[in-house]
C-alpha cells in the first residue's frame, strides 16, 4: 500500500514537527525546561545510552 | 528509581492502581524494546561483516523471532499499542496523543 | 526572561511582540515571556509558524522550543561567546531548507520459518532503506539519517536542499515512494534547518 490514509499522513507530519522543535535546532545548554514527566527523561536517557552504545 | 517514582506516576496517570500498573509496564517494556532494537541491529552488523557461523545466525535468529513475538504479547497484554513504546518519538509521543479535531 | 526564537543572519527580521539583538553580523530573534510556554500541538505549531516567516526573509538557525536567558545582557554574551560557530552554520545552511522523510517497511508479521529467515528479512528491509535514503540524498547538500525499528524496519532522514530544488526533491520523492510498495512514506517541508543547525547533527 503506497498510499497513506490522511489520518496516518497527518500523524506523520506531526511526528516529524514535534521531532524537530523537541528534539532538534541550536542548544543552549542547561536553559531548556520543558514539562515532561520524570519518566520520559528516564526514557530519554536510556536513548541516548543505546545512541553511544550502538556505535561501538 | 528515586523515592518519587512512584509520585510521578501518579502525576502522570490518574491514582487508578491499574493505570499505575500500565504505567510502570510502559516503562520496562519500553526497556526491554529498545535492548531488542539494540540487539538487532548488532546481530544485523554481525551478519553483513560475516563474522557469524549459519548456525549462529540461525540461533541469534531464534532468539530475536521469540523476543519480538514475546514483546507483541506483553505490549497487547497490558493494554499498549506499539506507539506508547515508539522509540523514534522518545519522550515526546505523549503530546500526539493530544489530537485535535 | 527572554524566550528565543532564532538566530537569523541580519537584522530586520523581528516584528512586535518579537524583538531583535545584534552582535556583528548575528542576530537572535526573541520575545520578552514570564514563563516558559507548556509544550503542546498547538504551542509546537505556533513556533514553526514564527520560524517559518522569519525564514521566508533570512537564513534562520531554530532554536530548541524551550529556550531561555535570563535577559538581553544574557542574550548578548551568549552570542558573542558562540557567534563564530553561529556564523559557520548560518553559512551552511545559507539558501537552503530542510525535507524530512520518514519511511516504514510494512511488517508483515507473518511468522520466519526459521531464524535465518527472520533475520534476512529484516536485513533486506534495512538494505533497501538505505538505498532509498541514497536516492534522496542525491538531491541534497548534507543529509542524516537514522534507521528506525519501530513499527518495522524504516529510516527517518533529513535533507539540505536548495531552496530552488525542492520542486525538484518532491518529485524524486514521490517517483521513489510509487516504485517502492513495500514502505509506507512521508515527505513534509520545507522546515528551517533544525537538522543542520549545530556542527554535530550537520556531521
Amino acid at each position: 500500500m503506497t498510499v497513506l490514509d490522511p489520518a496516518a499522513s497527518r500523524e506523520l507530519t506531526l511526528v516529524e514537527l514535534v521531532d524537530r522543535l523537541l528534539g532538534k535546532g541550536v542548544v543552549i545548554a542547561g536553559d531548556i525546561t520543558l514539562a515532561i514527566a520524570d519518566i520520559d527523561l528516564v526514557r530519554v536517557e536510556l536513548r541516548a545510552l543505546v545512541a553511544s552504545v550502538d556505535s561501538l | 528509581m528515586t523515592a518519587t517514582f512512584p509520585d510521578v506516576l501518579s502525576r502522570r496517570v490518574n491514582a487508578d492502581p491499574e493505570d499505575v500498573e500500565r504505567g510502570l509496564a510502559q516503562l520496562v517494556l519500553t526497556v526491554v524494546e529498545l535492548l531488542r532494537q539494540l540487539m538487532e541491529r548488532q546481530a544485523l552488523r554481525r551478519i553483513e561483516g560475516g563474522t557469524l557461523t549459519d548456525e549462529e545466525i540461525e540461533r541469534l535468529g531464534v532468539g530475536l523471532m521469540r523476543l519480538e513475538e514475546r514483546m507483541q504479547d506483553l505490549t497487547a497484554e497490558f493494554g499498549l499499542k506499539d506507539a506508547d513504546l515508539n522509540l523514534n518519538l522518545g519522550p515526546l509521543g505523549n503530546l500526539l496523543d493530544e489530537k485535535e479535531g | 526572561m527572554i524566550y528565543l526564537y532564532a538566530i537569523v543572519d541580519g537584522p530586520g527580521a523581528a516584528r512586535p511582540p518579537l524583538r531583535e539583538l545584534a552582535y556583528g553580523d548575528v542576530v537572535a530573534v526573541y520575545r520578552e515571556m514570564a514563563s516558559v510556554p507548556d509544550a503542546t500541538v498547538e504551542s509546537l505549531r505556533h513556533q514553526e509558524g514564527v520560524l517559518e516567516r522569519l525564514m521566508d526573509q533570512h537564513e534562520v538557525l531554530p532554536l530548541r522550543f524551550g529556550s531561555t536567558v535570563a535577559d538581553e545582557d544574557e542574550l548578548l554574551h551568549l552570542l558573542a561567546t558562540r557567534h563564530d560557530e553561529f556564523a559557520v552554520s548560518l553559512a551552511r545552511v545559507r539558501g537552503r531548507v530542510e525535507m524530512g522523510v520518514r519511511a516504514n517497511a510494512h511488517n508483515g508479521r507473518r511468522a520466519a520459518p526459521t531464524g535465518r529467515e527472520y533475520l534476512a528479512r529484516k536485513l533486506e528491509r534495512k538494505r533497501v532503506a538505505a538505498a532509498v535514503h541514497a536516492e534522496l540524498a542525491e538531491l541534497a547538500h548534507v543529509s542524516s539519517m537514522q534507521v528506525t525499528s519501530d513499527p518495522g524496519p524504516g529510516f527517518a532522514a533529513s535533507y539540505l536542499v536548495d531552496r530552488d530544488r525542492v520542486a525538484d526533491f518532491r518529485r524524486r520523492f514521490d517517483s521513489v515512494r510509487g516504485s517502492r510498495s513495500d514502505f509506507e512514506m512521508v515527505c513534509t517541508g520545507p522546515w528551517p534547518p533544525f537538522s543542520f543547525a549545530t556542527a554535530e547533527e550537520a556531521s
